[in-house]
């Protein structure tokens, strides 16, 4: 048999080209399908005009989720049915892989075009790292996009004086409610109002007490009268009138300190953890962790029927869908000693946000812009999810397309929806402060004694305060801005 | 012995040269994707570093800040607590059923499967289940405790003081690899070793601690290393059941760095914290290859 000789320099040569053929291999993006014929594959690009058109491709990343992956689906599918152009590829990534993918393709040079909601969401982290193009100079030349937005919308993404994303949709906060439960006990549904005084804490209390209920009488709890779904410090403080956040910290979006050696900041974060740590071991109105935790393992809370009362977000209400009972919602309550607080005034604001390492930034504005406030593209979003498109004009298409499904009318509840965004002053610190990530694990950690009931709340208050502010600290000498 | 060059022939050059022309690829993966990250890594942890910016050089800053922080040293309390506790659970209760599961009994085959089989399914499918086990309320376990002993259970993972035993406990689910290899072993521990000691009248307890164990020595020496290795990395356990808590009580080290990395675009801390582990589990290795002559036995001496 012939033994094929090799040389040494032949050798090396193949060595190198089959290591590097496979690496390439690797790397390469997928091939485009092959020209039909030979001829047209051998012709020059004769006709520039449409090789430019085709040449146009973007790509938005999202989060794995099972509603709104299909009404991306669907978006893309409408968009390309338009001749834009511009073809929109979707990169759908599991929650909480999203914020580490989305820097691994950013450092590695190949960033989606168009960052959507994704993980945790650290927005205002993306932009102070320079991952996003401001999108002021679009919109400013867009008086009608601009004048379209809630304005609170805006005022939440302009960080620094520059808008580091553009508003998509809103979710609101508030009270939300299993009535069948109401109905079942004789009392009576809270109040719609936002900007009244009535339903404060201890009225939410009071009514979650009538609700809680030892049904079989055997001396445990089998209904929850409320199951608070916040626990951030930020929020019971801002319930309790005061803001741990300064108002320049706001606007430029870059947390400096929590303003707690203000007494009255700090009073205000005592006294509305301490309400919270009350409804579950004073009032006994709301489960233990490990109770509600129980809970949620057998799905969204209200649907268990073991809750009848919710304080959290509008999420509630599309977790709950279809809903087998009667559905409400209320007001957040006005927190503080007899009602001398807030309603927390907040929304969570959802946008999409422009990478800096886009190679065609027009495109991805065109594609961004019809998504956000396009009328073909709000009418495919809406029956996806209960939240409120971030544009005005976007408002009748939600409400004719949740077709009523709380016990509330339909006016009562458009009113109750455009008052939350109405009183709402801010979105939620880890969406449009650079530093909240930092911290966050730190005050979850610290309060985690008192909602087991091993902690006060003035203990706990003291020790996470200072780790809170170190946080901070070495998160400013990390982007160097102290 | 003296060493003595071979002059290799043609066919053997030939031969060698195509093992590097196909191992190639693997060899430039290897490097471009293992070393090169792994020294990268090593030059990160002396910057600051959020993965998007380029790094800043700042010395020994990162491992100087490791030394004050104090969910650094908690975090390495928690593993080393959770390693010493899995590591010697899962040594002592995988050795017991390999034992039982070495009995020449009608159905071993079937036990043999049944108790390999949790190990084949994945971790976060697992901590989703034992976060049902664990339930104070409504988990299995605690219903068992009440209705077979009348003790009221803990909260579990719930709980600051029980939620490293929960997760040492649940460790035991995927013993089914250790299982197999200590079977492995038992089987090849010659016969006549056992005939001999019968004659000398020596009981089951003798010939377990004499023969058995001494024999299993270098599978448990295996499976020491590799089970120290591998709780010092425990990771999904705590990132989808406990996020760290309470309290920092299951704040592993990897979940530590992980969150450093990802979450706080402190990759240049992170790269340091992942080189200190790095040490220590070259230490510890070190330290079980050191205590290995005085107490692990090959038979070719």
């Amino acid at each position: 048999m012939r033994t094929a000789k090799i040389g040494r320099r032949e050798f090396l040569r193949l060595s190198a080209g089959t290591a590097v053929g496979a690496l390439l291999a690797a790397c390469a993006p997928p091939a485009a399908a092959p020209p039909a014929g030979g001829k047209e594959a051998a012709a020059p690009t004769a006709k520039p005009k449409e090789a430019a058109k085709e040449a146009i491709k973007i790509s938005i990343m999202w989060r794995t989720n099972p509603t709104e992956n299909p009404m991306l689906e669907d978006l893309i599918k409408a968009w390309d049915q338009k001749d834009t152009g511009i073809k929109v590829e979707l990169i759908v990534v599991p929650w909480d892989e999203y914020e580490p993918k989305l820097m691994s393709m950013y450092a590695g040079g190949i960033s989606p075009d168009i960052m959507g909601t994704g993980g945790t969401n650290p927005h205002a982290e993306r932009a102070v790292r320079g991952m996003v193009l401001p999108l002021d100079p679009y919109l400013d030349t867009d008086s009608e996009l601009k004048n379209d937005f809630y304005p609170v919308t805006i005022k939440a993404y302009t960080l620094g004086g520059k808008l580091i994303a553009l508003p998509l949709c809103i979710c609101w906060p508030g009270v939300f409610i299993n009535a069948t439960l109401f109905e079942q006990a004789g009392v009576d549904l809270p109040p719609t109002d936002w900007k009244g005084a009535g339903w404060t804490w201890e009225d939410m209390i009071e009514t979650a007490r009538k609700l809680t209920l030892d049904k079989n009488g055997d001396g445990k709890v089998d209904q929850y009268g409320l199951n608070p779904g916040h626990s951030s410090p930020w929020y019971y403080t801002r319930l309790w009138g005061e803001d741990l956040v300064s108002q320049d910290d706001y606007a430029s979006g870059i947390l400096h300190k929590w303003q707690t050696d203000d007494p009255n900041v700090y009073d205000a974060l005592v006294a509305g953890l301490q309400a919270r740590a009350d409804a579950i071991y004073k009032d006994e109105v709301t489960p233990t962790p490990a109770t509600a935790q129980s809970l949620s393992q057998m799905g969204p809370m209200l649907k268990t029927g073991a809750v009848a009362m919710e304080f959290t977000g509008a999420w509630a209400i599309w977790g709950n869908l279809p809903e087998q009972f009667k559905f409400s919602e209320a007001p957040n309550p006005l927190g503080g000693a007899d009602g001398h607080g807030t309603r927390g005034n907040n929304l969570w604001i959802d946008p999409l946000q422009i990478s800096s390492q886009t190679k065609h930034p027009e495109a991805a504005w065109k594609f961004s812009r019809w998504m956000v406030a396009d009328t073909e593209a709000i009418k495919i979003e809406v029956p996806y999810r209960s939240v409120v498109p971030a544009v005005r004009s976007g408002f009748p298409i939600f409400m004719e397309g949740r077709g009523g499904r709380l016990v509330l009318s339909k006016d009562t509840e458009a009113k109750f929806i455009q008052e939350a965004i109405e009183v709402a002053t801010s979105d939620v610190p880890c969406h449009i402060l650079v530093g909240w990530a930092a911290i966050r694990d730190i005050f979850r950690s610290e309060l985690e004694p008192v909602w087991l009931g091993q902690k006060t709340v003035k203990e706990a208050v003291d020790t996470m305060i200072p780790l809170v502010q170190e946080g901070i600290q070495k998160n400013l000498n990390q982007l160097g801005l102290t | 012995m003296a060493r003595t060059k071979h002059k290799m022939g043609r066919q053997a050059k030939i031969e060698e040269r195509f093992f590097y022309l196909f191992i190639s690829p693997w060899l430039v993966g290897f490097f471009i994707f293992s070393i090169g990250p792994i020294i990268a890594s090593l030059f990160f942890s002396f910057s600051t570093y959020d993965v998007i910016t380029p790094p800043r050089w700042s010395g020994l800053a990162n491992y100087r800040g490791l030394l004050k922080d104090d969910l650094f040293w908690q975090s390495l309390k928690v593993t080393t607590y959770y390693s010493i506790g899995s590591v010697i659970l899962g040594i002592v209760v995988s050795l017991a059923i390999a034992l039982l599961l070495n009995r020449n009994i009608w159905g071993v085959a079937l036990f043999r499967t049944i108790f390999y089989l949790p190990s084949v399914i994945s971790g976060v499918a697992v901590s989703l289940l034992w976060m049902w086990i664990f339930n104070p309320d409504f988990g299995i376990l605690n219903y068992l405790l009440w209705e077979l002993f009348h003790i009221r259970g803990p909260a579990w993972i719930m709980s600051q003081k029980w939620v490293v035993p929960s997760l040492i406990i649940m460790s035991l689910w995927s013993i089914g690899g250790g299982i197999v290899i200590y079977l492995a072993r038992l089987q090849g521990i010659p016969t006549e070793l056992y005939e001999a000691a019968e004659i000398d009248g020596a009981g089951p307890v003798s010939k377990l601690t004499h023969i058995t164990i001494p024999m299993m020595t270098p599978v448990i020496f295996f499976n020491l290393i590799m089970g120290i290795i591998g709780s010092f990395q425990v990771f999904t356990q705590a990132y989808v059941m406990t996020s760290g808590g309470p309290h920092y009580a299951s704040l592993f080290y990897v979940l530590y760095l992980y969150r450093n990395a990802f979450k706080y675009f402190r990759m240049g801390y992170a790269s340091a914290l992942a080189w200190v582990l790095f040490l220590i589990l070259l230490a510890l290795t070190a330290l079980v290859f050191e205590s290995s002559s005085r107490w692990v036995y090959y038979e070719g001496g």
